[in-house]
This record gives structure tokens, sequence and C-alpha cells, in this order.
């Protein structure tokens, strides 16, 4: 039941677990021929595959999955803090809006006693 | 990555990305191609720390290019920029065995043999070409194209290592799309 769940994920994308898998040899051999002749269309599966398999145990390969997915992770958190942090301090007071709205009015008051 | 965006496709992350500003949609995008990107670049830096080290520079690379230009093929787009930084990191190190390494990140980028053997109608043509092969490579192709064995199937019924398998496809493939390539030009020619 659950590599049914994996063939059917692997559809629309290439599945972690599903990799882990077939290097654990854990798949089914028609699963993970499957696999294998995915791998001879698509690059960049057939390189990942050669690269991963030099490893000898995949739970290590997930350890370092999570170790690089972490890291991406505090890299968006604190990208995101510091443009927060840049947008406030964009921000002007609301009094800075409201004296330009009665400056415009003002402006606008005297152009039309000029011009009359 | 969560379950509940595990349906999303990548476009459709890029849309959301592109709608809201919010980078968490491009680090669950990204977060796709961990484990792929890293394999790929273990095969051509065939060092740990520094495959790590690339794919965040890839990633990082991705956060400020996606949001500037329009991107169809992540996956195709990532590749790419990993195997680049590959070579340009192979070149750096001034590896001594550059000349094996570097040859590798050239790909055969013709037809997939797999489309050309599906439009091979005459299958006559096909086993002829096949049995024009050397026994190893004619043995492997067989098994994993026609009979749609596993590369470990096929190791073990031959008494090849996994490695022998994978290179007598390579090579079986390559002989066998030139053979048919040959036979398809001098079908067209007569």
């Amino acid at each position: 039941m659950e590599q049914k769940k994996h063939s059917d994920k692997r559809k629309d994308q290439i599945d972690e677990q599903y990799l882990l898998d077939y290097l654990r040899g854990s798949l089914s051999p028609g699963e993970q021929h499957e696999l294998e002749l995915m791998s001879e269309q698509n690059s960049l599966l057939e390189d990942a595959l050669d690269g991963l398999s030099t490893f000898d145990k995949p739970e290590h390969l997930q350890d370092i999955s999570q170790q690089l997915n972490q890291q991406l992770r505090n890299h968006i958190r604190a990208s995101r803090g510091h443009r927060r942090r840049r947008k406030k301090n964009l921000q002007l007071p609301a009094w800075i809006y409201v004296l330009a709205v009665i400056l415009l009015l003002l402006l606008s008051c005297w152009v039309l006693y000029i011009a009359l | 990555m969560p379950d509940s965006f595990e349906h999303i496709p990548d476009s459709e992350l890029l849309e959301r990305y592109r709608a809201d500003g919010d980078t968490s949609w491009l680090g669950i995008l990204l977060e796709r191609y961990t484990l792929l990107l890293f394999g790929v670049c273990m095969k051509y830096l065939k060092h740990e720390e520094q495959s790590k080290d690339a794919v965040q520079q890839v990633f990082l690379k991705a956060l400020s290019e996606f949001p500037k230009y329009p991107i169809g093929n992540v996956g195709g787009w990532l590749y790419q920029v990993t195997r680049n930084l590959c070579f340009t990191m192979l070149k750096n190190r001034r590896y001594h065995e550059g000349d094996e390494l570097i040859g590798n990140v050239v790909k055969d980028e013709s037809v997939p043999l797999a489309d050309l053997v599906r439009k091979e109608k005459e299958i006559d043509r096909l086993h002829e070409a096949l049995g024009n092969l050397k026994e190893d490579q004619r043995r492997c192709v067989t098994a994993f194209y026609l009979e749609k064995k596993s590369y470990a199937e096929i190791a073990a019924i031959t008494g090849y290592s996994i490695k022998q398998v994978k290179s007598h496809i390579q090579n079986g493939k390559r002989n066998l799309r030139l053979k048919l390539e040959e036979r398809t030009s001098t079908g067209d020619a007569g």
C-alpha cells in the first residue's frame, strides 16, 4: 500500500522517499526497473542516482538532505526578517501623510485664488 | 516537506510566489530537489562537504534568479546550474584527473534511446541490430529494455556487478542507436 502511494506521487515528481527506498533496495523489481527506465530519459535523475549510489547507508543521505533543507529554511527566514525590517524602516509616520495632504490642499487653494 | 504541499506542481508554487512574494513557496519548491542535486554534485565532485556547499550555492542562485525570470522547467534549470557549478569547481580544484571527470559533464543530448526504440516500427531491424552488439551489451540491453528487468535483477542473472550492468547498457544503447540511425539513413537513401 505504501509503495502504491509512492508510485502515485512519482508521476508528478521524483519523490525523495521513493529515491531512498530505491537506494535501500526496498522497491519491487518492477518499480526499480521503472525508476531506472525513467533515469534513462531524465539526466537529472540519472546523474543523481549515480552520485547517491556511492553511499552505503541511505540513512546518512536522509540526514544530509535534512541538514541542507534546514540551512535553506534558515536562510529564507533570515532574508524574510531582513526584508520586513527594511520595509518597516521605510514606513513614515502617519502625521507626515496628513501634513502632505494639508499642504496640497493649501497649494490648490492658492493656485485657484491666483487664477481667479 | 509538509505533505499538504506535495500535490502542488512546481509551476504552481512559482505562481504562488509571484502572486504574494512569499519566499516560503520557493523553499518548498527547492526542497523537492535537495537530494537529487546533492546526488548530481556527488557524481561530479566526489566529495561530500563540497557537494553540500555546491547545493547551497545552487539554492542561493535559485532564490535570486527565480524572482527575475520565468522558469519553465525547474528541474532542468536546477540541473544545468548544478552541472555548470560542478564544472567550475572542478576546474578551480585543478583536478589532475579532471579530463575524465569534466568529460563526464558533457552528456549525450541526442534523442533518448527509449524514444527511438518506441518509434522503431520494424522489430526485425531492431533485433538484427541487437544481434550485432557485443554479447555482454546485448544481454544487458535486451534484459533492461525488452524484458524490463532492473539493474539488480540483471546483475543477479548475468553475474556482472551493477556498475558493469549500467556500463554495458550505456555502451550498448549508444552502439544500438548508431546502428539504428545508420540503418535508417541507409534505408532513407535507398
